[in-house]
């Protein structure tokens, strides 16, 4: 069972009915084969069936798996399996919470017969897929020290990657592989390097260092050849207020790519070198396996919070497209690695700085996608202005030292070439924007949603709306698609529904 | 200012019940994202604990770390040590202070356990104070820029006084606000601190020609709404047969956005700031 797991997840397309992973695949593009519904027929999807959590001010921000016709879903503290035909629920796991931040939960990961979440008290549990009930949990992170834990992990041959949250208390970032039988550490990598370390030079003192965050919250993608794992890192500590940790604060706000059986780091990206506007670096990976001046390339790209989208070789970490998908007005050139160099003048200052993206971001969690028959990376984009005050003038800011108030944005969904980083179609909302991610198919079609709580399927190609239907809640989470018994089926998050959507 | 609330509220329970909180005395599931930070039963801060507290931080600790407890030459961070984050009332504190400390001037065991407690309510109040919604952290010196380059700003290149005037719609102005709510209302008027009270206006054309104006109550990419001036609800599918039209008072302010700059920003603010 588990190298059948294997099998789909590597392949990507072999069983392409399926959603076995956060992503759907290791490559993070959320791109289902599946093209029953496609540009021609999409008129004609409808509702088949809503699944409501039926648990109070639940959110399902959380991206399903769909398994052997029975999709997993999860919120905080809650995990629930649905009958991926019907909408019915099978079971439904509920987790003592000793507190923690109830923020979101992005997901689970399945192998075999075992089904494993983190929670926002800290805890990687796993649970038996049959009927739900607990199998074991281990503490992954400290409570104490305010972090909790959203991340949905992602299982790479015999590991549970599993990454941790907050942003409260100074605290440091790390991600971990844990055992799937036990739970137990197998490596742990720390986001902040400790003294004598590459990358330390880049704070001024251990005491900065030790307490520099680089929260570990977003998704992680995968590349079995290299056997390299993708991700990216949070926002440095103390989050607004800089002066205290002069320099480049290494790894936060960058991509990484580490050995997926070790944790040993391979390369580093920095998108926000010194960042003081919040912008965790955790958006989706994508994996492209793309054409640069006519040469097959390995791509790893990335539409970030702070406003840039990046190319990189995923072998090396080279750069190869640095160009805003909004306009920003934060970095005032490149360096040698194609990293953006920040304006000072656009720290938080005591009068203010007027800075674009907000804190929110160009883009956040809501994952991205990649169609590889357009060549185009899809993603929901803002572009927000805030003012940013440096509250805590101190040598040694501790926790926030500052915030940014009020603002103004528009949002669109931007198709992006990424041999270039030119928008080739654009689709501004004129209901705003939602925190809704992108499913790309083979169909030729893109499903995302608005700030008016429309469902919508756009034709990939040049962003004409084909569909749409309104859900009355915004989309809250990333569709996916699957196929049993032959039928497509189009699932999609709205508030505390799950809706499937099928053509008859 | 809600964790100040909030310890209020647990102060006030002390009183009614005469007892230390029970671990599990305040619900956290709610209230914002920040209250649910951390476990169900940590600390929560008795702010009449803290004061006593504060006179044995004076007295002990406070010429090594610092009037903040965030460390200083001689004496590390406290309000970032796993002593004081695991801390519950003096359970950890306590017995680290029993065990012997470096450099205390005053035996461990001449701190009674109330004065323990009373310490610990005192440092966990000072962790509160790094919290992002700490009282603590509010906006300094808005007022830097040059009032007289605002006004050639605001006269000028800014457009401003083409629907502004100092002696009309403005008259008073800066004596109403704080420097921060103004440089907000005319950045923001929408969405800052000024919720701009203006209607955006839409204009629905149909095929036939006919048309209809309204205060625009809903619009997406599929859908049209206003209101009337009689108030009668209106709502059309946008279809390629109808043009829809938006007039959205603030759009010269979101236009400034992307010209202003800091510096003009600075000193409008000023600007405004001495309309009284």
């Amino acid at each position: 069972m588990k190298k059948a797991a294997c099998a789909v997840l590597i392949a990507g397309t072999l069983f392409a009915q399926t959603w076995p992973t956060y992503s759907g695949d290791y490559t993070g593009r959320r791109f289902s084969p599946l093209k029953q519904i496609d540009t021609s027929n999409v008129k004609a999807l409808s509702l088949a069936w809503i699944y409501r959590v039926n648990s109070p001010g639940q959110v399902v921000k959380s991206t399903p798996l769909e398994i052997g016709g029975i999709l997993y879903l999860s919120s905080p503290d809650n995990v629930w399996a649905v009958d991926a035909r019907s909408g019915r629920e099978i079971w439904h796991h509920t987790h003592q919470s000793k507190g923690g931040i109830h923020i979101g939960n992005r997901g689970v990961a399945v192998t075999g017969n075992w089904l494993y979440f983190e929670t926002p008290d800290c805890q990687l549990v796993s649970l038996n897929t049959k009927d739900g009930k607990e199998r074991w949990h281990q503490s992954i992170c400290d409570l104490d020290r305010m972090y909790y834990a959203s991340v949905a992990p992602v299982i790479v041959k015999n590991h549970v990657l599993v990454g941790v949250s907050g942003d409260d208390l100074d605290i440091p970032g790390y991600y971990e592989s844990r055992d799937p039988e036990t739970g137990e550490l197998q490596w742990h990598w720390s986001v902040v390097p400790k003294k004598g370390e590459p990358g330390f030079e880049t704070w001024p003192n251990e005491d900065a260092a030790a307490h520099g965050g680089g929260m570990t919250w977003g998704p992680t993608s995968y590349d079995p050849e290299l056997n390299l794992i993708y991700f990216g890192t949070g926002n440095p500590q103390p989050v607004v207020a800089g002066q205290g940790r002069v320099g480049d604060n290494l790894y936060t706000a960058s991509i990484v790519a580490l050995n997926a059986d070790t944790g040993k780091m391979a390369w580093y990206f920095q998108p926000s070198p010194h960042d003081t506007h919040d912008w965790d670096n955790v958006e989706a990976p994508v994996l492209i396996d793309g054409t640069i001046e006519g040469k097959p390339r390995k791509l790893l790209a990335m539409a970030c919070r702070n406003g840039w989208f990046f190319v990189l070789d995923r072998v090396t970490g080279k750069n190869i497209v640095s160009k805003e998908y909004v306009k920003t007005n934060w970095v005032k050139g490149l360096d040698g690695r194609g990293q953006p160099i920040p304006n000072n003048a656009k720290e938080p200052q005591i009068d203010g700085s007027l800075v674009s993206p907000n804190q929110g971001g160009a883009a956040n969690w809501p994952p991205p996608a990649y169609d590889p028959d357009t060549g185009l990376f899809y993603v929901n984009a803002t572009r927000a202005f805030s003012i940013w005050y440096l509250y805590d003038l101190s040598d040694k800011p501790e926790g926030w030292g500052g915030t940014d108030r009020g603002g103004w944005s528009e949002a669109m969904l931007q198709a992006i070439d990424y041999k270039t980083g030119a928008i080739r179609w654009s689709h501004k909302w004129d209901g705003g924007g939602a925190r809704a991610g992108i499913l790309s198919t083979a169909g030729n079609l893109i499903f995302t949603g608005d700030g008016a709580g429309n469902f919508v399927a756009f034709d990939a190609r040049d962003g004409k709306a084909l569909w749409h239907a309104n859900l009355a809640s915004q989309v809250s989470n990333a569709p996916i698609a699957y196929e049993v018994d032959g039928s497509e089926y189009v699932v999609v998050g709205a508030g505390d529904s799950l809706l499937g959507f099928t053509v008859h | 200012m809600k964790n100040a609330l909030w310890c209020a509220g647990v102060a006030v329970a002390l009183c009614l019940s005469g007892q230390e909180p029970a671990p599990q005395a305040v619900p956290k599931k709610g209230g914002s994202l920040l209250d649910q930070a951390g476990s169900d039963d940590k600390h929560v801060v008795d702010p009449e604990a803290a004061e006593r507290g504060r006179k044995t931080y004076i007295a002990e600790c406070i010429t090594c770390h610092g009037s903040t407890a965030r460390g200083a030459q001689n004496g590390p961070d406290l309000v970032r040590s796993l002593t004081l984050l695991h801390d519950r009332y003096g359970s950890t504190i306590g017995p680290f202070l029993k065990k012997g400390h470096p450099t205390q001037s005053t035996p461990s065991g001449d701190l009674s356990e109330a004065q323990v407690k009373d310490l610990a309510h005192f440092i966990h109040a000072r962790l509160d104070d790094t919290l992002r919604t700490s009282p603590t952290f509010h906006a300094q010196n808005i007022l830097t820029g040059d009032a007289r380059a605002g006004e050639a700003y605001f006269n000028g290149v800014g457009g401003c006084s083409g629907c502004h005037s100092a002696a009309g719609d403005l008259k008073g102005f800066g004596g109403k606000y704080d420097a921060i709510d103004i440089q907000q209302r005319f950045m923001f008027p929408r969405t800052g601190f000024g919720r701009g009270h203006k209607q955006t206006m839409v204009t629905v054309t149909l095929a036939s020609g006919a048309s209809f104006t309204g205060t625009l109550d809903k619009i997406d990419d599929f859908d049209v709404s206003l209101r009337d001036a009689d108030g009668v609800y209106r709502s059309w599918a946008r279809t390629s047969a109808v043009t829809v039209k938006v007039d959205d008072p603030f759009e010269a302010h979101h236009r400034l956005l992307d010209s202003i700059g800091d510096k003009n920003m600075h000193d409008v603010t000023a600007y405004l700031e001495g309309l009284k």
